[in-house]
């Protein structure tokens, strides 16, 4: 008898995975003889493995992104000092192989330990890594081949590193389920860069999960079932086989022009992280950059220097020569507060973040960023200025205010000409807009429409308890994006929205009915964007408005769009994908 | 035997990618090259020996380079950690 268990988690990697589960264990003990003896080639042995697994990585190192060659590369500088002390280990005490690599992994373990750092991020699952495959090779599989039988499975982990992704990536991985990690970690990005299906599970129980039992990995949604019913089996099988019929499709769709059924072009643009986003973005379709969030260069123990900054900003700017990237000034504070400023607060998503936080910290953050922005407009002309968290025009001045003081420090006069936005995430700049409009610096306005859905609706979008509440189609919310939208138009301001609402494909046509024509969505869901834009006739919507501003819940907006689609046979298969109640 | 002490002027010490640097160029030689920082030496031709170091920038260590090729070791050492690295790790 097997229980079903459903689990949300943090999807990060797109696809949809039906198989068996493969657990797989990090190597943090190693089994190897605890006596052995060396026998007379042992130390060319050693040599011959660690010269095949050096082969291996500079093969990696042939196939990864730049950012993960440095980590490849120590490994090889580590993989050769275990072997040079290994090598040590057989000559004077006459153990085997194997077993010198594991005393001298116990030895920098321990080491790793009491010194409690993190090696230049290296974790002892690392240093395992190495002394596993060293030892593999050394053994020809005699000691264990881990990723055997991972074969069209689903791998469930604690954590993987980067070679171990590579391993089971070769060995036919399906689908992958691991407690910790980030969206933005390599193996992550590995993931999307092979197709693989990957949910995060913060909650996950390895223990409480068999070995080899059915499990569904659904990286849409972020959903993990084991041991589904048979009726959500169905479901997910229909769901793959769409997948498989539209994957091509949408793939082409990718590099398209988005032009809706009854000829209104739209814009799509792209939110990134980092400079490596964008530069696949670039090559992915992408119209421009919408949203570069920025934080992560504040996230070390001191704040960026300035030719970090012009450096950062200009190389997106190149990658999209002649097209908009949008850049956001910093929103450190609430989820995001640097390390080298601590604030305490009682309710950080309500206290000093944004531009509260800029203006505060106006000469130790805004002015340094402000002089690093302006220097990288100056040569690419490409680049906006967005500001985060206003709620009232009084903020913008102010923040024109410094930026004029640094431009004319620098000597910058093409300050006028550069266009500046707000990010409207707040029910305050929502309502306030044509007072915003009155700002000559300002051109354009943003819809962050994750933190202003969860201020309308005085929902914490983090809160496990209030999952079913956050729910950006609740009419509260479109009501006021609509009326947003209509004062901005009204103003001559341009309008955009980057948050997620406009990478969720049952929005769109109610946001290009809304009057948007410009939408910055997550990267890889750009084909299916483009695609569903293709699909609309905004006029069918533009009558819709009423009924969908009226509904009592967001899935009467979800099955008033489905309804309308189907009126004029548009293709439904995208919206599939993802799940009807989306959290 | 060459001995020398500097600081350390790169924005990342000699942590992530510089170390990586350090311990590749170190292993070009035949010289033994030790790395000392307060007064705790290692071998600079191992990578997590160096590593344990937690040399920071700012730091103050002090390098002992001896061999056949000493000489020129410690001159390519230092053009890495004085010259090379400030400018591409600033």
């Amino acid at each position: 008898m097997s229980i079903m268990i459903v689990a949300k988690g943090i999807p990060v990697s797109e696809g949809i995975a039906i198989s068996r589960i493969f657990k797989y264990y990090s190597r943090a003990g190693i089994e190897v003889p605890q006596e052995c003896k060396a026998s007379e080639k042992e130390v060319e042995k050693l040599s011959k493995a660690l010269e095949e697994y050096k082969k291996y990585l500079n093969e990696l190192l042939n196939v990864v992104e730049e950012s993960e060659r440095d980590l490849l590369q120590a490994y090889v500088l580590i993989a050769e000092t275990f072997v040079s002390e290994a090598r040590e280990l057989v000559e004077n005490s006459n153990v085997c192989g194997e077993l010198a690599i594991k005393q001298v992994l116990d030895k920098y373990v321990e080491l790793m330990e009491q010194s409690g750092s993190e090696l230049f991020a290296l974790r002892k699952s690392d240093l395992a890594d190495i002394a596993l495959a060293l030892i593999e090779h050394l053994s020809r599989g005699r000691v264990l081949g881990d990723v055997v039988g991972v074969k069209d499975k689903i791998v469930v982990a604690e954590e993987l590193t980067p070679t171990v992704f590579f391993r089971i990536q070769r060995a036919g991985v399906k689908g992958i389920i691991t407690a910790k990690g980030g969206i933005t970690s390599h193996v992550a990005i590995l993931a999307r860069t092979y197709g693989i299906p990957y949910v995060i599970l913060p909650s996950l129980d390895m223990t409480s999960i068999g070995d080899d039992v059915i499990a569904i990995v659904d990286g849409f949604d972020g959903k993990v079932v084991v041991n589904p019913s048979n009726e959500l089996m169905e479901e997910y099988t229909k769901k793959v086989s769409i997948l498989n019929e539209l994957r091509d499709v949408l793939k082409k769709y990718v590099f398209e022009k988005a032009e809706t059924l009854d000829g209104y072009e739209v814009e799509v643009l792209c939110n990134i992280g980092n400079v490596e986003e964008g530069r696949v973005a670039s090559t992915q379709g992408c119209e421009g950059i919408g949203l570069f969030r920025v934080e992560y260069l504040y996230m070390s123990s001191k704040p960026p220097v300035e030719e970090v900054l012009v450096n950062t900003f200009t190389k997106v700017a190149n990658f999209f020569e002649g097209k908009p990237v949008v850049i956001r000034a910093p929103d450190l504070g609430a989820d995001k507060p640097p390390p080298f400023i601590s604030i305490r607060e009682d309710n950080p998503l309500l206290g000093l973040r944004g531009i509260r936080f800029l203006l505060e910290y106006r000469n130790e953050i805004l002015k340094p960023f402000l002089r690093g922005f302006l220097k990288a407009y100056a040569q690419s002309k490409n680049l906006r200025l967005m500001i985060p968290m206003v709620i009232k025009p009084g903020e913008v001045y102010e923040f024109v205010d410094v930026m004029n003081i640094v431009a004319q420090e620098l000597g910058i006069s093409c300050v006028k000409d550069l266009e500046l936005g707000i990010m409207v995430e707040t029910p305050a700049a929502a309502v306030l807009i044509d007072k915003f409009a009155k700002i000559p610096q300002l051109r354009f306005v943003s819809f962050g429409t994750n933190d202003l859905t969860q201020y309308v609706l005085a929902v914490d979008r983090t809160n496990p308890r209030l999952v079913r509440m956050y729910n950006e189609l609740e009419p509260s919310v479109l009501r006021v994006i609509v009326r947003g939208v209509n004062e901005a138009r009204k103003h001559g301001l341009k309008v955009e929205i980057c948050g997620e609402l406009a990478s969720k494909p049952i929005a769109v046509p109610i946001l290009l009915a809304f009057g948007f024509r410009s939408l910055s969505v997550n990267p890889r869901y750009i084909g299916t964007i483009k695609y569903i834009i293709k699909n609309t006739r905004v006029q069918q919507f533009e009558q819709l408005l009423d009924a969908i501003l009226n509904a009592d819940e967001p899935s009467a907006v979800e099955e008033l769009v489905i309804k309308t689609l189907q009126g004029y046979n548009a293709d439904l298969r995208p919206l599939l994908l993802f799940s009807k109640y989306r959290s | 035997m060459k001995v020398v002490e500097i600081k350390i002027l790169n924005r990342s010490g000699l942590h992530a990618r510089p170390a990586t640097r350090f311990v590749q160029l170190t292993n070009k030689f035949k010289s033994s090259i030790q790395i000392c920082k307060t007064s705790k030496c290692v071998d600079a031709k191992n990578i997590l020996k160096v590593l344990s170091l937690g040399i920071d920038q700012g730091d103050i260590i002090t390098l002992k380079v001896e061999g056949s090729d000493e000489e020129e070791a410690y001159k390519s050492i230092l053009e890495l950690l004085l010259n090379i690295l400030p400018v591409e790790d600033k």
